[in-house]
């Protein structure tokens, strides 16, 4: 790995990667849980994705350790995977339902 | 394999032939053409059972022809083996010869009957499922036969099927039957766990070890004796064969008459090494032989039907055999089953062309007079019924005299008794004699006499009922005893029956049964020749009469013991131990899943985001716990 | 491999029927692979040594104790050979009938086929209970879609009872496995668990409860009237004559190895059971007015002699309960097939519309009656060989068991005499126009009735191929024997 980035990436302390990617996370579950848009809750899930991929990439300068940025690619591969799936749903949903709102498909219980 | 072995093979080969051969084919056979078939293949196991009669070397006690391993298992092999000695070539003369004398009727009888073919395949099937049981050399060969003979009786006595009484009729006598194989497939198991085998032979030679009275070996005897009991009809199991008369006649004579219903005394026979260990089974036997006899010939007094008669007639005269079966007087019991087979062979199927001289007409108050019209028939009818009724140098009275002679020597109560029965014989066979052929015809029928291929098996029959007797002749008329010298070589026990009696005592014997049989006849004469009194209904009749003639109600009895309450059993064992305990039982499993299931799925809003919120919350629940377990 | 090709020749066709849907071939194409299917299974049979075959080992889950092992000994291949063999009936039961969707019900039936053979080639206990649970699966979908009246509550108390067994079983097996150290969950293991004598008592009726749900012995039959009652004739061949054998497969190759001490404690109380349920369905079949009905009970009733039969853990016994097994399978196939010929031609199975048939259909009439004679156990019928060793095996153990046991061939008697006499007997009263046997009946029923009385007659390869299991089996018992 470029020794450049990883002193850059040195250069700010740990703590604040964490407390960053763990404002981030909390955001993204907020966002999930609390909103009923569907577009905003892909969003968030894609941002608890992204601050795993920061966690993720912080970790491995710190440890010099590159596999863990493997996992950042794979998780950027299944995101990609995921956001197709989900704005299809998203599409047919418009169509059926005629609305972006999560509670409106609630047929699936009892 | 030898010649020999060839003809002891063709002898059951042959009528299974037929069987199979005409029950294929059998849309496309005529009557006649299937009757003679039968007839004929039947015969060829009649001249090879002779042949074999005259070339087996008997008299050093048979030998065995094993023809592959059937049940084979560590621990037990059953052959499918064939016993050829003394007693099993007399069945199997026996079998062949009465049962081609009876096909040969059959094919007159029943020449206008669309299923003739069809009958005849069941006939045949009936004399191989017989050979087998006689020709056995284990006791599960025997019974193969035993339950082969039970289904051809069941089939031939509803052949018939559209009337439901035969239906019933023929559904009784195989499920009687079948209480009595209960006993016999569990004397088999005992007997198996006692000697590990069941071969007549090895089981001989074995018991020859064991003492008198030996617990296991009377258990095992009693349970044999209750499957002869339902096979011949033995009290209380005998309320099958007199409705068994719903079959074709000629069914009657072979199955009901001459052979199967004989199977019972064969297994005693056959099994007699067990039985001289078991005196406590024989006085059973003796008993219930005695009791049949009586009771059956009582039941015969005042019948209507000239089937049902003799049927009942058939019943006592089984009985008379078990009585000297339980004396140990094999001999005398295997000859009475020839002598039987052939008097009452005749007499059913004199029976049989009575009924069809009058077109179907069985009850012998609309009879009468008939000697004139059928001659051939009231001849041979009238040997056969001096036959059975014990007058001297007729077969009947070689058989019978010699068992009354046993009774004697064993107990003058038990001789009482028997003659009691054989007078009451006397009486039915007359009474039933006279109403038929003699005075003048009630009914309105037409008669005429039968065929040929019906007279010829009569005429044959009632020559071999006349001088059947000198197969076996006294040595005080100057006889040599010469079936029971034949049959000793089979098992000792045969041979060792043995008179003591002072001839002076046998003639008066002799002399004193003799002359009441002729004051019976005499008085059966007055009653029922000259001016016949008939009988109208049961219920008219004084009390003692009518409870004969209403057979002492025993088939209500068993109706209103047995057969009812099972109904009623069945009927509750469902409405209320399937309907009220298992299917709520199960049901109540389904519903408290469903309750369960109603109160967890309030949680199941379909809110995503409340699932989402809850999955949440269960991940930090779950972080805490193992934070803190740490 | 040719055990991998006998659970795969069924699955994938099954799965070719599903996606292609053939509508016009289904049948043939099902006909087809089942009949491959025997035929492979009759050259395992001719190569069969006498010693089981290890065929297939692979590594799936071992962390958990599970490996994909495929192998068979004797009782195993009579399972296999009876599976085989009756999977081109049941197809052929089908023919002709215009049911709808013939390459789904066709697919399902391959299925329970395929899962069934893993069933009874599975070498490892919890590839056993896949294959176990799995084999419910399209029978449930069957029931479901082609059953008769109240199909839907009958199929789910059927599927939830069962599934109920099979959660008992997984309880049981995970036991094993975390209790046990050093088993790795292999059939072949089990004998050597050795675990102590309390523990297999209680464990005895958490194995042995899913069996005895399948079979089912009394009194966890509360299913079974309904089940085959209602289900289509097609899957109440497959229950009956195939999926209750698995019952009996699974108590001899994992209850009777795993707590021989618990089955030596509980063997009278089953064995009693067993006996009260056969003769309490022998009963309750007397009255039944549904012929279907009725040959739900008197499988109950067989099913009861034949795990007596099986528990009394000695030779006889043992090899009669195996033997009667296949001779139940052959009698089902046949007993059911004939009800659904009659509702073809009468267009109900209640026995009251039924009567004086005999004189329309004189064939059919004669074949129910061959079927018949092998279903109240007459010597020459399979059936009758079964049932001896059985008596046989029983009176070693007690002689009023054996009584009981032996009171069923009069109570069978009773009530098949009784049906055969209210279908077939009586006058001719029909007035719709009735064909007698047609070639599909005859190819279904003629070979069947063959082989009842050719095994009736020459039983030794059957008895054969099941005294070496046997004979390791009895090891278990050293104290019964």
């Amino acid at each position: 790995m470029d020794q450049d980035i990883i002193t850059s990436i040195r250069v700010i302390p740990m703590e604040h990667y964490l407390m960053l990617s763990f404002l981030l996370f909390s955001i993204g579950v907020a966002g999930v849980v609390f909103r009923r848009n569907t577009i905003i809750i892909l969003m968030c899930l894609e941002l608890m994705f992204n601050s795993v991929n920061l966690l993720l990439t912080a970790f491995s300068a710190y440890h010099s350790d590159p596999r863990a940025q493997v996992f950042v690619f794979f998780i950027m591969l299944v995101a990609a995977a995921e956001v197709t799936v989900g704005l299809a749903i998203l599409v047919m949903m418009k169509r059926n339902v005629d609305s972006v709102d999560v509670n409106q498909l609630n047929r699936l219980k009892w | 394999m030898v010649g020999q072995d060839v003809l002891v093979l063709l002898v059951p080969a042959l009528p299974l032939l037929g069987a199979v051969l005409i029950g294929t084919l059998r849309k496309r056979l005529s009557a006649g053409l299937a009757g003679g078939l039968a007839t004929t293949l039947l015969a060829g196991a009649f001249a090879c059972s002779v042949a074999l009669f005259l070339s087996e070397h008997t008299e050093l006690g048979g030998r065995t022809l094993r023809l592959f391993d059937w049940i084979h298992v560590e621990g037990m092999m059953i052959p499918f083996a064939f016993r050829i000695d003394a007693l099993s070539l007399t069945m199997m003369l026996l079998v062949t010869g009465v049962g081609t004398l009876i096909h040969l009727y059959s094919i007159g009888y029943m020449h206008a009957d669309g299923r003739a073919s069809t009958f005849f395949a069941q006939l045949n099937l009936f004399c191989f499922a017989m050979l087998l049981l006689v020709m056995g050399s284990n006791l599960l060969i025997t019974f193969i036969g035993w339950e082969g003979v039970g289904l051809c009786s069941y089939l031939l006595i509803g052949f018939w099927y559209t009337n439901p009484d035969y239906n019933y009729a023929a559904r009784k006598a195989f499920v009687i039957n079948r209480i009595g194989d209960v006993g016999m497939v569990l004397a088999m198991a005992l007997l198996f766990q006692q000697f590990g085998t069941l071969e007549y032979a090895a089981i001989a030679e074995q018991a020859g070890s064991l003492l008198t009275g030996n617990h296991l070996v009377v258990l095992a005897t009693l349970l044999l004796f209750v499957g002869a009991m339902g096979k011949s009809a033995q009290l209380p199991l005998f309320t099958w064969l007199p409705d068994a008369m719903a079959g074709p006649t000629p069914v009657s004579a072979l199955i009901h008459a001459a052979t199967m219903v004989t199977a019972g005394i064969f297994l005693v026979v056959r099994s007699s090494v067990l039985f001289e260990l078991a005196p406590v089974t024989q006085d059973v036997i003796l008993a219930v032989g005695t009791a049949t006899a009586l009771l059956a010939a009582s039941i015969g007094l005042f019948q209507n039907d000239i089937k049902k008669v003799l049927a009942y007639s058939t019943v006592s005269q089984l009985g008379y055999m078990f009585a000297a079966l339980g004396m140990g007087a094999y001999d005398a019991a295997m000859f009475h089953v020839v002598t039987h087979a052939f008097f009452k062979a005749l007499l059913f199927l004199g029976a049989g062309s009575v009924i069809h001289a009058l077109g179907g007409e069985q009850d012998i108050r609309r009879m009468g007079g008939l000697r004139g019209s059928i001659r051939i028939t009231y001849i041979t009818f009238l040997i056969g019924t001096l036959a059975i009724s014990g007058l001297p140098l007729l077969s009947g009275f070689f058989s019978k005299d010699l068992i009354l002679a046993h009774a004697y020597q064993y107990s003058p109560v038990v001789f009482a008794l028997l003659l009691g029965g054989a007078l009451l014989t006397t009486f039915y066979m007359f009474r039933l004699f006279f109403l038929v052929f003699h005075g003048s015809y009630r009914g309105g029928a037409h008669p005429h006499e039968s065929p040929a291929t019906m007279t010829i098996p009569l005429i044959i029959l009632a020559v071999l009922s006349v001088v059947g007797g000198v197969l076996n002749v006294p040595h005080l008329l100057g006889g040599h005893e010469a079936m029971k010298h034949y049959l000793s070589t089979a098992a000792p026990a045969l041979g060792a029956s043995s008179l003591h009696l002072a001839a002076a005592v046998e003639w008066t014997l002799m002399g004193i049964t003799t002359a009441l049989v002729i004051a019976t006849v005499a008085l059966t004469y007055r009653r029922f020749a000259i001016a016949p009194t008939l009988d109208g209904d049961s219920a008219s009749m004084p009390m003692p009469k009518r409870l004969l003639a209403e057979r002492w109600r025993i088939d209500e009895l068993y109706a209103r013991a047995f057969e009812r309450p099972f109904g009623w059993l069945s009927t509750q064992f469902h409405a209320v131990g399937e309907q009220r305990v298992m299917i709520p039982l199960m049901v109540g499993f389904g519903a408290i899943t469903l309750r369960l299931g109603g109160l967890v799925r309030r949680i199941q809003t379909g809110n995503a985001s409340f699932h989402l919120l809850a999955m949440l919350a269960g991940i930090i629940i779950f972080l805490i716990i193992t934070l803190l377990s740490n | 491999m040719a055990l991998l090709a006998l659970l795969l020749i069924p699955l994938l066709t099954a799965m070719v029927l599903l996606v292609a849907t053939p509508t016009r071939y289904a049948r043939g194409i099902a006909l087809f692979s089942s009949l491959v299917s025997l035929a492979l299974t009759l050259w395992l049979w001719s190569n069969y040594q006498g010693i089981p075959v290890q065929a297939l080992d692979v590594e799936w889950a071992t962390a958990w104790g599970l490996r994909f092992t495929l192998g068979y000994d004797g009782v195993g291949l009579l399972m296999l050979l009876l599976t085989a063999l009756v999977y081109p009936f049941i197809i052929g039961a089908g023919y002709g009938e215009r049911l709808q969707h013939p390459s789904m019900t066709n697919a399902l039936l391959l299925f329970t086929q395929s899962f069934v053979m893993g069933v009874f080639t599975a070498q490892n206990l919890l590839l056993f209970y896949i294959f176990y649970e799995l084999a419910l699966l399209p029978v449930f979908f069957l029931l479901l879609y082609w059953g008769g009246e109240r199909r839907r509550a009958i199929t789910v108390r059927f599927f939830m009872y069962t599934l109920l067994g099979g959660l008992s079983l997984l309880f049981g097996a995970v036991y094993c496995l975390v209790q046990v150290e050093g088993f790795n969950g292999d059939l072949s293991a089990l004998a050597t668990l050795d675990l102590p004598y309390d523990t297999q008592v209680w464990l005895f009726w958490v194995l042995f409860l899913a069996f005895a749900i399948k079979l089912p012995i009394f009194p966890f039959h509360g299913w079974q009237p309904d089940t085959y009652t209602t289900a289509p004739v097609q899957g109440t061949m497959v229950l009956s004559a195939v999926m209750l054998k698995m019952g009996l497969y699974g108590t001899m190759r994992i209850v009777f190895p795993a707590v021989p001490l618990g089955v030596e404690h509980w063997r009278d109380t089953v064995i009693v059971l067993s006996l009260v349920g056969a003769i309490y369905a022998a009963v309750i079949a007397f009255r039944q007015s549904d012929l279907r009905r009725l040959i739900a009970y008197s499988s109950l009733s067989h099913v009861g002699v034949l795990c007596a039969g099986l528990f009394t853990c000695n030779r006889l016994g043992m090899t009669g309960s195996l033997y009667q097994a296949f001779a139940h399978a052959v009698l089902a196939i046949g007993m059911l097939y004939i009800s659904g010929a009659l509702k073809e031609r009468v267009g109900s199975s209640e026995m009251a519309a039924m009567g004086g048939l005999k004189a329309r259909v004189p064939r059919l009439a004669v074949l129910f009656m061959l079927v018949l004679v092998n279903a109240i156990g007459l010597p020459f019928t399979q059936s009758f060989v079964g049932e001896w060793l059985m008596f046989a095996g029983l009176w070693q153990v007690s002689t009023w068991l054996s009584l009981a046991a032996v009171s069923t061939i009069v109570l069978g008697a009773i009530y098949m005499l009784y049906a055969y006499q209210r279908v077939m007997l009586g006058t001719d009263k029909w007035e719709i126009e009735m064909s007698d046997v047609s070639l599909r009946d005859h190819l279904v029923l003629v070979p069947l009735v063959t082989l009842t009385f050719v095994l009736g007659v020459h039983p030794r390869p059957i008895l054969d191929l099941v005294e070496g299991p046997v004979q390791v089996l009895l090891t278990s018992f050293p104290s019964l024997n």
